[in-house]
């Protein structure tokens, strides 16, 4: 259906109309705002798109190496995974350019812990094609301030009445072992700072879920990938990061 | 030629000693890339205080996880402006009662009727590994090469179907496949449609759905619209 620009139209004409009748000033001040409006109403919601896509491609096809090599194919690093929050793309925040991070997005950068059972999991087949494929070396799942499907998570009632959705609150229930944790450690902490520490806790628990996979333990345990957390506090402009470490403990106590 | 062979063994030697006593910092270049961030962040403060809030961005993106096509990054889209998921070929499975975790009806239902996005786009590109295994797959599963892998791409089996069937048995591989590509985001078009939430804002002239493929070897963006309209009735 095509985008209907009528009601925009005439609720922009409402704006502008009384700053012609109420003032007796020459229209000489009005020609920035007549003008800003005129642009706006010509401008489509893929205009802008556009002028981004064709940015990107000025840029982007001036070196040819680049378009040449990823064209053949990708060799990211990285493998990401991140919220679908539009405030956290994370290769603008870490500034990434095309052919370094895979990246996975969902609501609140939740991982669904193995099961052997016939599943169609994003996560599962991203992961699976990342590691083994493309072979990346790192395996960064990072999380961020205010995030809705935390918040969602934290918000449940354990009986299910509240239930508000179809699909979000199944979704994060993946990560209810993050939130009764919280819930258990915090428990005369406010709501807000319950939900920062849950934000923490989930990225540790998608972490641990990515350990369950064999694939990932696997190449963990030959020393070709390493797991990664990262938080994003975009309230604070903060990053923080940190490693999982899987290492075995090098004494050995004998039993005598 | 020995001496040659014996100069590239020390060389490898070397390096391997180096890496070991300063091995390089997976988190260094992303560690200097937020510094700028950081500095870019102070800079638009109003934008970031406002972001602090809430978004209210007006599109989802739905892309496929491949790392050369962020969409973020070929659109220029700037923080805030697009709530995005990710994932193998950018697919969404019909509406469906079945249990199981459902990564993208969950992020359209939070986009749609919680963020009130406008728009949907659904981006295909180039060279898209998801599709060529799809395209290669045999039906009795005998080139069956993953645990995950397969299933999550089946999703867009009718699309192959739509190809093969479209595409001249004797044409070049990849003209099938760069139709597969286009085809199977138009069936996760349909599917989206197929949740009530998405269908009764589109029907409603709230949502509009959008179709896209990025061709990064030609270095080209076309972009389609979903429509669905009912003819007026007609009688016989």
């Amino acid at each position: 259906m095509a985008v209907d620009n009528t009601s925009f139209q005439k609720k922009t004409l409402d704006r502008i109309n009384p700053l012609f009748t109420t003032t007796t000033q020459s229209c000489t001040p009005f020609a920035s705002p007549i003008s800003a409006v005129t642009t706006e109403l010509q401008s489509s919601p893929l205009e802008k798109l556009r002028n981004g896509y064709l940015k990107f491609k000025e840029n982007y096809m001036k070196d040819q190496t680049l378009v040449k090599t990823l064209a053949e194919g990708q060799q990211p690093p990285y493998m990401i995974i991140a919220c679908c929050d539009s405030r956290v793309d994370p290769c603008t925040v870490l500034n990434l350019g095309p052919g370094e991070a895979f990246v996975l997005r969902n609501i609140g950068n939740m991982v669904p812990p193995y099961s052997s059972e016939k599943a169609c999991s994003s996560a599962a087949s991203a992961m699976e094609f990342a590691v083994l494929f493309l072979k990346v070396k790192h395996l960064v799942v990072i999380g961020h301030s205010q995030c809705g499907a935390v918040r969602a998570l934290m918000g449940m009632e354990d009986d299910g009445s509240n239930a508000f959705s179809e699909f979000i609150e199944d979704w994060v229930l993946i990560s209810k072992g993050a939130s009764k944790k919280v819930k258990d450690m915090h428990r005369s902490s406010p709501f807000e700072e319950q939900c920062t520490s849950c934000e923490k806790e989930v990225i540790n628990t998608s972490l641990l879920n990515c350990l369950s996979y064999p694939f990932v333990r696997q190449r963990m345990a030959s020393g070709e990938l390493t797991l990664h957390g990262g938080y994003y506090d975009f309230i604070n402009n903060q990053f923080e990061s940190w490693d999982v470490d899987l290492s075995c403990t090098s004494s050995l106590d004998k039993f005598q | 030629m020995e001496s040659v062979d014996n100069m590239q063994e020390k060389l490898e030697e070397l390096s391997l000693e180096a890496n070991v006593a300063c091995p390089v910092d997976p988190f260094e270049k992303m560690r200097k890339a937020f510094e700028e961030f950081k500095a870019y962040f102070k800079k638009e403060k109003e934008l970031f205080d406002a972001l602090a809030q809430s978004q209210h961005p007006k599109w989802m993106i739905i892309a496929c996880s491949d790392s050369r096509v962020d969409p973020a990054l070929v659109l220029g889209l700037e923080l805030g402006e697009a709530f995005i998921l990710r994932n193998i070929a950018s697919l969404i499975p019909p509406h469906s009662k079945q249990s199981g975790h459902k990564s993208g009806a969950s992020a359209i239902e939070y986009a749609v009727e919680h963020l009130k996005v406008e728009h949907i786009m659904i981006v295909g590109h180039s060279r898209c590994g998801g599709i060529k295994a799809l395209l290669e797959m045999k039906e009795d599963g005998s080139n069956r090469f993953s645990e995950y892998i397969e299933d999550w791409i089946q999703i867009a089996q009718p699309a192959s179907e739509i190809a093969k069937a479209k595409v001249p048995h004797d044409s070049p591989f990849e003209e099938l496949w760069t139709c597969c590509v286009k085809e199977s985001v138009n069936l996760s078009l349909r599917n989206c449609m197929s949740y009530p939430f998405v269908k009764i804002p589109m029907e409603k002239g709230l949502l509009t759905l959008h179709g896209a493929y990025f061709d990064f070897v030609n270095g080209a963006f076309d972009v389609w619209k979903l429509k669905c309209k009912i003819d007026e009735h007609q009688s016989l």
